[in-house]
């Protein structure tokens, strides 16, 4: 007999039994169906089985998703900060170098505006906020070309 | 690597492997036969794992939809979901084979020598056929043997404990494919009926 390689005890018996695990792979439902209805079961019922325990694995993983995704939304959160004085006037320049250049742009844009109540302090200071996140991610990206590079 | 270079990445390369969703549908599009099949393995391989029944074949499902083993586009998700089950299984008896071990040196308060299977280790009230299967040569022999008069099924045995397949198992045993088949269907209701739930019951 051939030998594929040297091996110990062990890996002679899970080779046996990976050889019996092909052979399923390779067999038909006909063939399948009989062995078990040979072992006294219902092939239909293990079917029934199967799927119950797909339907349970899917529900699990969809949970745990859910729980991933919250868990990313929490971490982004908590490494999220406050933009420096520095960084939230250079924000104001950009902002008001924008809307110089279009003077609807409020309007446009915010929520509050759009009610003709004009922007709030708060929506102004959000979107502050935000273009200094902007910003900074720019210059990070910016960065890591340079590095790439 | 930063989350905005990675998202660069990932954007300008094509995805090699099945995202979630998509390996959600390919469990949907599973046939009554895979199923069937998925069962049948999970009974073998579970042996020695600790899981429960359902409980590999569960494991195997969830790695790879939350992508700690990620299913390439290439291989169909029913072979990637056996390679899975088959790896897990590995590792978990593995781990159950250490800690027997580490059982038996606290117990006997010596090192077990290099090569000495498990078997001869645990306690002769446990040393029950299952056990006996899994780590020795004559686990493949008492399978052998459970065969007598049926040298094919003998040959094919002996084949798949040496790794052999395909062309190198017609070589070895020296029999066409058909009477592989055949043989093989004899070997899995042997085994069915002497162990319908695998090596564990």
């Amino acid at each position: 007999m051939t030998t594929a390689k040297k091996a110990d005890e062990t890996d002679e018996f899970e080779r046996f039994e990976d050889g019996l695990v092909d052979s399923i792979l390779a067999a038909s439902g006909t063939d399948l169906r009989d062995e078990l209805r040979a072992a006294g079961e219902d092939p239909d019922a293990v079917i029934r089985s199967v799927d119950a325990l797909l339907a349970s694995a899917q529900r699990a993983c969809a949970g745990q998703r859910l729980r991933d995704a919250q868990e990313n939304v929490r971490a982004f959160r908590a490494g999220a900060r406050t933009p420096t004085p520095e960084e939230r006037t250079a924000a104001q320049t950009r902002l008001d170098a924008a809307r110089a250049g279009d003077r609807t742009l409020s309007s446009k844009t915010l929520l509050a505006a759009r009610n003709d109540q004009g922007a709030t302090e708060r929506d102004i200071n959000s979107l502050l906020d935000d273009l200094a996140e902007l910003k900074r991610l720019e210059q990070q990206a910016g960065e890591n070309d340079t590095d790439a590079c | 690597m930063d989350d905005v270079t990675a998202a660069k990445q990932a954007s300008a390369t094509p995805d090699t492997h099945l995202c979630a969703v998509e390996v959600f549908a390919a469990f949907a599009a599973l046939s009554a036969d895979d199923k069937l099949k998925l069962d049948a393995i999970e009974r073998i391989k579970r042996w020695g794992t600790g899981f429960e029944r359902g409980q590999l074949l569960h494991e195997a499902f969830c790695q790879v939809v939350l992508g700690e083993r990620r299913c390439p586009r290439d291989v169909p998700l029913m072979a990637f979901l056996v390679q899975t089950m088959r790896s897990l299984a590995s590792h978990e008896r593995a781990r159950q084979r250490r800690t027997a071990s580490m059982d038996a040196v606290a117990r006997e308060g010596s090192v077990i020598p290099a090569g000495t299977a498990v078997s001869e280790t645990v306690e002769a009230g446990a040393a029950d056929l299952a056990q006996r299967l899994a780590h020795s040569r004559e686990a493949v022999e008492a399978i052998i043997s459970l065969f007598d008069g049926d040298e094919k099924a003998q040959l094919v045995i002996m084949g798949w404990a040496d790794g052999c397949r395909g062309a190198a198992l017609r070589e070895a045993t020296g029999l066409d494919q058909a009477a592989i088949d055949y043989a093989a269907k004899r070997i899995r209701k042997t085994m069915k009926a002497l162990y319908p739930n695998g090596w564990t019951e």
